[in-house]
């Protein structure tokens, strides 16, 4: 068959990357314009508001909240957020029984904020720790979500407690965050306690009820509680909103116009 | 096997040998080492016009339109693929068009993007075959030169398809239809500089609509569109040769006439085409079994929680966390807190007893993750070639999400000698940057991936140059990454005490 006929690779039939005559050494290899290191560290954007935010069109992460537009890259959170830090909550084995024996994986659950009102919570699990912590690391990244804080008495300098009762419940966990005044610090587990800390909640009272022991039950609750602190409709905010435009619609109107001007 | 060394080394010589993908990563056109992009260069290439395989035969604007709005399609890549099988397939270019316009895709996005096959024999009235018998010789760089007698249609100035109109003022430039002539006029200087230059051919006018390869737009010597080839005359290489004298005069003047009427070349070129770059094409390196492994992560059901011998290595993990944590505090200063406390570390790494039935399923896109993953080896890749062997399994395709996976019915067979079409290639979103398009307005340009198949036996029939092909576009999933059973959402409300 013609596949053996061709002197240039084992390959039968080279396609693409095989050249003929001066393409040969033209479009093979890429020897030169390589930059090595730097390529890891430029990203490059796969979604459209992955290329928005590198070109700079999104100011903050605030704009991509209020569209709940989906994150898929983390590095979108990075750029807006570049000071988050991450805490490992747990790391938990896991087996699975099989033929051979017993496969033992490990399950990382990592919680990561930047203490300032944003909060993310990632589960990864895989054969070995450190490639879970590092893959929970990236889930938290793309699953931070904004946390509402608010006043218990006066509305005097920053807020610092949570704006009211709010409560969150996974399996049979169920935490409720009561506002607490200034002074009080987070009156929690350690577990949620970690977690109010990097959302930023300076006070806070706290219960809990059901099996608090399952850790990832109890945590995926306290996050819930957290972020339902924006779920929740608050007399402030009776008043109609002045709808704004998404992203993704800013800027047509705004860039069809100096397009005439230059076409003289 | 011929080797490349200046280009290739050794890893890349084994990648190539069991690489199941070729990976395209564009690259701008390096002008002064191998000059302008020509026919005979047989490149791979996306921007710009497109470069005919078969010049005396080229595609027509009626053949080329979108299906919505019924504008000529813009030329997006050309992929040179060569095949062994069918000796008509010794040269084989795959064209890819799509629509500019971004409304049209979001309507339907399979009408927008069209795909061509056209291929040459070894022996054809265009290129000189292969100058030795042997193989490796021709892989060199020796022998392909266009031949004398090979004719030349005339092209649209704009979008490089069959142009049979002329400028009715100069009679010397071509169009394809009224539209493109008067972008061409307008926005295109030739209102300026019709007839008041000395004769400006397609070749001497393409100085002006400059790709951005340049940024010095004085720069005399650049010959990079490949048009000088299909002059009216039919006279290829005089061109060649006039050229040179002739681009250092024009481009001078040209360029004044560009400063006394303020107008970025680079606007006209994009006006219609997109930047015009070089496809260079590498096999891609990766480890299978991480990847797999990789693969495998998401919790299944079955698992339960084990207690040995694992508590060394996570302990030991924690450690080498801390102390990074510490250094790093230390270099900033001291004052940041680190909250990782000894006690709170301790508490996590517990093992407890009965947490066998704890719900710890997240909500992922599994299969955007597992694009991502692949991607992440070569994150500036911007084209996937899966047909590299006589394979029995058709390649798989790097699928962006688990919607819209084109089903075997969904792939109509090759309609000229009823053979099933496989995947060929895909064109990834990292393309979208290189295109130049504004990605904040709402019609913009937009897809997960376009999937090409083609006829799995590249068939070939007398009189037809361009063979359609298929083309499937994927978009993004549009679920974000939290939610799942976490009740994130109203408030759920507790009698308070």
């Amino acid at each position: 068959m013609a596949d053996a006929a061709t002197a240039d690779t084992q390959r039968g039939r080279g396609g693409f990357g095989r050249g003929r005559g001066r393409g040969g050494d033209r479009g093979r290899g890429r020897g030169r314009g390589r930059g090595g290191k730097d390529e890891k560290e430029t990203w490059t954007p796969v979604t459209k508001l992955g290329r928005l935010v590198k070109d700079r069109k999104i100011q903050s992460i605030e704009q991509i909240y209020l569209f709940s537009l989906p994150i898929k890259e983390y590095q979108i959170v990075d750029y807006f957020l570049p000071s988050l830090k991450d805490e490992v909550m747990k790391i938990m084995p896991v087996q699975k029984q099989t033929r051979a024996g017993q496969r033992t994986r490990f399950k990382a659950f990592v919680v990561i904020g930047d203490s300032n009102g944003h909060v993310g919570l990632g589960v990864k699990c895989s054969k070995e720790v450190a490639t879970a912590i590092r893959g929970a690391i990236i889930l938290a990244k793309l699953s931070v979500i904004p946390v509402r804080r608010g006043y218990w008495g006066s509305i005097l300098n920053e807020p610092h407690t949570v704006p009211c009762k709010v409560t969150g419940k996974c399996g049979s966990a169920v935490t409720r965050l009561v506002p607490a005044p200034r002074g009080t610090g987070i009156v929690a587990a350690p577990v949620p306690k970690k977690l109010l800390q990097l959302a930023g909640v300076t006070d806070c009272y706290t219960q809990a009820f059901g099996s608090t022991r399952t850790l990832g039950n109890f945590v995926k609750a306290t996050f819930a509680a957290i972020g339902n602190t924006y779920s929740y409709l608050t007399p402030d905010l009776w008043s109609e909103t002045q709808f704004t435009m998404s992203p993704y619609q800013q800027y047509t109107d705004f860039l069809a116009k100096p397009q005439e001007k230059r076409r003289a | 096997m011929a080797d490349n060394d200046n280009h290739m080394d050794q890893d890349q010589e084994n990648a190539l040998e069991e690489a199941q993908v070729m990976l395209g990563f564009a690259e701008p056109v390096d002008l002064e080492e191998h000059g302008p992009l020509l026919a005979e260069d047989f490149c791979s290439k996306m921007g710009g016009l497109p470069i005919w395989l078969n010049p005396e035969h080229v595609l027509d604007t009626k053949d080329m339109s979108c299906d919505q709005c019924h504008k000529p399609m813009t030329f997006l890549l050309q992929l040179y693929s060569p095949e062994d099988h069918p000796a008509e397939a010794f040269h084989r270019v795959i064209y890819v068009f799509c629509c500019k316009n971004g409304a049209c895709h979001k309507k339907s996005p399979q009408g927008c993007f069209k795909v061509v096959r056209s291929q040459l024999g070894q022996y054809n009235p265009y290129y000189t075959p292969v100058s030795k018998d042997d193989e490796d010789a021709a892989e060199e760089n020796e022998g392909w030169e266009p031949l004398e007698t090979s004719k030349h249609a005339k092209t649209c100035f704009v979008c490089g398809m069959y142009g049979p109109k002329v400028c009715s003022r100069c009679h010397k430039v071509s169009y394809c239809s009224a539209e493109h002539q008067s972008i061409h006029w307008t926005k295109g200087l030739h209102k300026q500089l019709c007839g008041t230059q000395p004769p400006p051919s397609p070749a001497n006018l393409s100085e002006l609509s400059i790709s951005d390869n340049k940024e010095s737009k004085d720069e005399s010597e650049e010959e990079e569109e490949e048009e000088e080839e299909y002059d009216e005359d039919g006279n290829v290489i005089e061109k060649k040769k006039k050229k040179k004298a002739l681009t250092q005069t024009l481009t001078k003047e040209q360029q004044d006439y560009a400063n006394k009427l303020d107008i970025d070349y680079r606007l006209v070129e994009r006006m219609n085409r997109f930047p015009e770059l070089e496809i260079i094409s590498e096999a891609e390196i990766f480890d299978q079994e991480a990847l797999e492994e990789g693969l495998a992560d998401e919790s299944s059901g079955d698992e339960q929680e084990a207690e040995e011998g694992w508590e060394e290595k996570a302990a030991a993990l924690k450690l080498k966390r801390e102390k990074k944590a510490a250094l790093l505090a230390k270099k900033n200063g001291g004052v940041s807190k680190s909250l990782e406390t000894a006690e709170s570390s301790m508490n996590a790494l517990v093992p407890v007893g009965d947490e066998v039935y704890e719900n710890t399923k997240t909500d992922i896109d599994s299969a955007f993750l597992t694009f991502q993953k692949r991607i992440a080896l070569y994150p500036d890749q911007v084209l996937r070639y899966a047909r590299m062997e006589y394979e029995l399994t058709n390649p798989e395709p790097l699928y962006v999400s688990d919607i819209g996976i084109p089903k075997a019915g969904d792939i109509p067979p090759c309609p000229d000698c009823g053979q099933e079409r496989t995947f060929e290639f895909q064109i990834l979103p990292q393309m979208l940057n290189y295109l130049g398009i504004d990605h904040s307005a709402a019609d913009a340009l937009d897809f997960g991936t376009v999937l090409v198949y083609s006829c799995k036996e590249n068939c070939h029939v007398e009189g037809k140059h361009y063979q359609p092909e298929v083309a499937i576009i994927q978009h993004f999933s549009e679920d974000g990454m939290q939610g799942g059973n976490m009740t994130i959402g109203p408030n759920v409300s507790v009698s308070s005490k």
